[in-house]
């Protein structure tokens, strides 16, 4: 194979096209770094956290309080969620009643400030269980997210 | 080569960049996952999860509690106690189960595993004693294999004591009974008061007579809840409970949880009475004497086995020198009048009764004698007064005497004329006018003989003696006596003015009520039998005399209904009519006594109760003795008879054939068939599609306790064109309602004598309407009439008929098993 020798103006172009594809590589790289360094910081992970232990309370509070064995539950539930939630929190609480013949969890009744949380950065969803005195096995679910995310 | 190498100087260059590239990559995800991780591990909920699942297990306990208990409370008497709490257990068990498997359904994103761990849940039922408990325990292991978490045991355990203080029953109102019961709950060592029990959280079953199974104890209502504090009540129910057997049982349910609780005080059984007795002046028992108690006499000391009951007591001291005093009791006995000889005992518990007793001292008493002058108050004591055959120059004393009646007389001097006796203090002359005369002297007193210079003016009257019944009734029985002389009944008698001794004497069986006189008479004391009456004219004087009015009823245990049967009182027979007998002159005696019920009456005699001055013998005893000393009533009570127990068979039989070949009375349960050969059968009505053939038994005599039925149908298709099925139905008839145990519908198994089984727990069916049974589910009451119905249904006009076999070849029947 024969190779050609390029020429001495052509030889000087090629290392600054060398230089500079090295330095567009380089510069995002640390772009790239930078922006991943960012996205890994806690502050998603912290706010979950604080969502799961506010949802955890407040189905503790819900439970102790024998609310779910109200014959109001509905408005109980609600007037609870609203007394012990700040405003900014969006919720929806559903009741999954225990089916015996179908050995399942059944919704029975939910209730939410909003409509979705589609746009939710970061969604908590704490649960916990409740039998009521009339021997119904329930599920109790909160789900809880930030205002302004959804 | 040197070119070459030239030529990829530059080449270098961007490899170097793409390895800084690279390294720069790797060192900004390590952070990043770095801290993810720390972020994650800070953020598994696993502790909220396990105290989630902890505190549920404790609702869910209390729930498995509530639903065991329930179940208990409802099979208790419907089947022995092992069965029941078999029952019982599996309910609360089988909640638990469920709840486990919602647990691992909840959590099974996050590889949860739960089980529950051998021998548990735990539940226990403690009810037929003092102190009833309620016991629920509950173990299980729990791993949650996403959160790394493995090995927790988990534990609850729940205890409700209910207890009820023996001590504290107080039957004093006649219409109800206050007891102290107390109510506590614990979920470890330390138990908690239950404070805020309600009425209509308790049930209590008092028993209403001896003799009757707690299951048949009526219902109390309770009137009266009052809170003493550390989980103790004051409790009040009416009507009250039989105050001999002192049996109660008690069901209360925790307000929070509804966990049911029972105690009980069973009724008394036999209970022993010690009879002895004792002089006041002695430390310990001295045992002279005899006590009757009942129909028996007992020497002393002696014990006495007994029914509790009220029964006669009465002391026959060893001789005249042993006055009784009084009956004392130690333990549970109450003696109705303790100053009296004879009186009744209700004995409810072991006892011991004493008749205390003492030596008498004679009683005696000093007479002071004198004399004085009729009209100069300052002439006193001439001549001599002779006292008891002894002469005493006056003024004098006899000195202590016995108590009793003395001839008197008094001896005037010469020229002095004795006109009457004087008298003060517990002394009565006879006849104040008689020299000499008798002086009846009850205690001390003053004789005083009243003289002057010439004889008293004789001064005759004529003074009637009668007597008469309260009620009127009756006239004249008994005698007066006047003065030292008895008369008979009416008396007429000319006697001089002055004071005598006045007594009656009535006929057996009556008693003295009142004096009563014209105006020229006067009494010391008109209620008094013996008393002084002094005659100023003619007049009458009449002792009213009484017998006893006595009442005679009878009454259901539950006062359900009034007096029926009759009742006999010495040799009469009293039927009972609505509102019982009252006697209006019943002489004061012992009378054989008895209760006889209608011939055809479920019921059986219970007790005794008498009221007012009326003793009974022995009170648990039909045919006994009563001791009527004055007005009174006396009650029978009669109540259910015992139970029968399970077992038996009642087999379809055509009835009587009075004339062979011709008529046939209907179709019945009877104890066994008695009628047909051994393949006999009863025919269907034929030619509609459904066609029903029933069998009835005759009335039960007596409840009936029932835990399992089986219905056996012999049925004979043979005739019949297609049939489809054939269908058993068993229950029974009660105060005009159906009461539907069971049904089954069978596929017909063959075109000729089929076999069809119905088995009926007796816990199950029953009808809607059971809770109208007076005895609930599992007993049926006496009365009621059991049905068997067999119908079988064609498909195919014409559709023949089927038979119902009832020989001893194919006996259709119904078994309790």
């Amino acid at each position: 194979m024969i190779c050609t020798q390029p020429r001495k103006g052509q030889k000087g172009q090629v290392r600054i096209l060398e230089a500079v594809i090295a330095a567009v590589i380089l510069l995002l790289t640390f772009s790239v770094a930078s922006i991943m360094v960012q996205s890994s910081n806690v502050k998603v992970v912290q706010e979950k956290g604080d969502l799961d232990r506010l949802g955890y309370n407040v189905l503790s509070i819900i439970a102790e309080s024998g609310g779910i064995d109200s014959s109001q539950t509905n408005l109980t539930i609600t007037t609870t969620l609203q007394a012990n939630l700040p405003p900014s929190i969006y919720y929806s609480f559903t009741i999954l009643n225990w089916s015996t013949a179908s050995n399942s969890l059944v919704p029975y009744l939910t209730v939410s400030n909003t409509a979705s949380f589609i746009n939710a950065t970061e969604i908590s969803s704490t649960s916990t269980m409740y039998t009521s005195s009339n021997g119904q096995i329930r599920q109790l679910l909160l789900q809880l997210a930030r205002a302004g995310e959804s | 080569m040197k070119t070459v190498a030239r030529s990829k100087r530059g080449q270098f260059v961007i490899i170097a960049a793409l390895l800084i590239a690279v390294l720069t990559f790797s060192l900004v995800l390590s952070i990043h996952q770095i801290n993810l991780q720390q972020q994650e591990l800070a953020y598994n909920p696993v502790q909220e999860l396990v105290l989630g699942i902890t505190s549920d297990l404790e609702r869910a306990l209390n729930t498995a509690c509530n639903a065991s208990s329930s179940t208990f409370n409802a099979t208790r008497y419907l089947m022995n106690d092992g069965q029941a709490k078999n029952v019982a257990i599996n309910t609360g068990t089988g909640f638990m189960a469920n709840w486990t498997r919602s647990i691992l359904t909840a959590y099974a994103n996050a590889g949860l595993n739960i089980t529950m761990m051998q021998n548990s849940p735990i539940f226990d039922f403690k009810w037929d004693q003092l102190t009833g408990t309620t016991y629920a325990s509950a173990y299980f292991s729990l791993d949650a294999a996403s959160y790394g978490f493995q090995g927790y045991i988990g534990h609850s355990q729940k205890t409700v004591v209910f207890s009820i203080d023996p001590s504290t029953i107080n039957n004093a109102n006649p219409s109800s009974t206050t007891l102290h019961i107390s109510l506590t709950e614990s979920t470890g060592s330390n138990s908690t008061p239950i404070p805020n029990l309600t009425i209509p959280n308790i049930n209590v079953k008092r028993s209403s007579a001896p003799g009757l199974l707690p299951m048949q104890w009526p219902t109390s209502s309770v009137t009266q809840l009052t809170y003493l504090g550390n989980g103790e009540y004051s409790l009040t129910f009416t009507p009250r409970m039989n105050v001999n057997t002192l049996g109660v049982m008690i069901t209360v349910t925790t307000p929070n949880e509804g966990i049911m609780v029972e105690a009980m005080n069973p009724n008394q059984p036999l209970v022993t009475t010690t009879l002895q007795s004792q002089d006041v002046n002695a430390l310990n028992a001295t045992n002279v004497g005899t006590i009757q108690f009942g129909d028996s006499n007992y020497t002393l000391n002696n014990t006495v086995t007994s029914q509790p009951g009220t029964y006669l007591i009465n002391y026959f001291p060893l001789n005249t020198n042993c006055v009784f005093i009084n009956w004392t009791v130690n333990g549970y006995a109450i003696v109705t009048n303790p100053n009296s000889i004879l009186t009744s005992v209700s004995v409810q518990g072991n006892n011991t009764i004493t008749a205390f007793y003492t030596y008498s001292v004679i009683p005696q008493a000093d007479v002071n004698l004198s004399s004085r002058d009729l009209n100069d108050p300052l002439l006193v004591n001439d001549g001599i007064t002779v006292f008891n055959n002894v002469d005493y120059s006056l003024p004098n004393s006899t000195g202590p005497l016995a108590l009793g009646n003395y001839n008197i007389s008094y001896v005037p001097l010469d020229g002095e004329y004795f006109q009457f006796w004087e008298t003060q203090g517990s002394i009565t002359p006879y006849n104040s006018s008689a020299n000499p005369t008798l002086l009846n002297v009850a205690g001390n007193g003053n004789l005083t003989a009243v003289y002057a210079s010439s004889p008293p003016p004789v001064n005759m009257v004529s003074v009637t003696l009668q007597s008469a019944e309260a009620t009127g009734l009756n006239l004249n029985l008994g005698n007066i006596t006047l003065g030292t002389d008895t008369y008979k009944l009416p008396a007429t008698l000319t006697v001089s003015t002055g004071s005598y001794l006045l007594a009656y004497l009535p006929v057996n069986g009556y008693v003295f009520m009142n004096w009563g006189t014209t105006e020229n008479i006067l009494l010391v004391d008109a209620s008094s039998q013996t008393t002084q009456v002094t005659i100023n004219g003619s007049g009458s004087i009449t002792a009213t005399y009484s017998a006893c009015k006595v009442g005679l009823y009878s009454e259901a245990w539950d006062g359900s209904s009034q007096n029926l049967g009759n009742i006999t009182l010495g040799s009469n027979v009293y039927i009972l009519p609505p509102n019982g007998v009252v006697l209006n002159s019943v002489l004061r005696n012992d009378y054989p006594l008895a209760f006889t019920l209608p011939y055809n009456s479920t019921y059986v005699f219970l007790n005794w109760t008498c009221q007012g001055n009326i003793i009974p013998w022995n009170s648990t005893d039909i045919t006994t003795t009563v001791t009527v000393t004055g007005d009174g009533d006396i009650t029978a009570f009669y109540g259910p008879s015992q139970f029968a127990g399970a077992g038996g068979t009642l087999y379809v039989d055509f009835g009587s054939r009075p004339n062979t070949g011709s008529m046939r009375t209907a179709n019945q349960l009877s104890d066994k068939w008695l009628h047909g050969g051994p393949g006999d059968k009863i025919p269907s009505p034929a030619s509609s599609p459904k066609q029903e053939l029933d069998s009835n038994s005759t009335a039960l005599p007596t409840n009936y306790v029932v835990t399992v039925i089986k219905a056996t149908a012999y049925v004979d298709l043979s005739q019949g064109i297609n049939p489809k099925d054939v269908t058993l139905e068993v229950g029974f008839y009660y105060g005009g309602q159906y009461y539907k145990l069971g049904a089954s519908t069978f596929t017909v198994s063959n075109q000729a004598v089929g076999v069809y089984v119905l088995n009926i727990d007796a816990l199950d069916s029953w009808g809607d309407n059971w809770t109208q049974l007076p005895y609930g589910k599992g007993v049926i009451p006496a009365g009621s009439i059991f049905t068997m119905k067999v119908s079988v249904t064609f498909l195919t006009s014409p559709y023949g008929r089927f038979f119902l076999c009832y020989g001893s070849t194919y006996p259709s029947n119904i078994s309790f098993l």
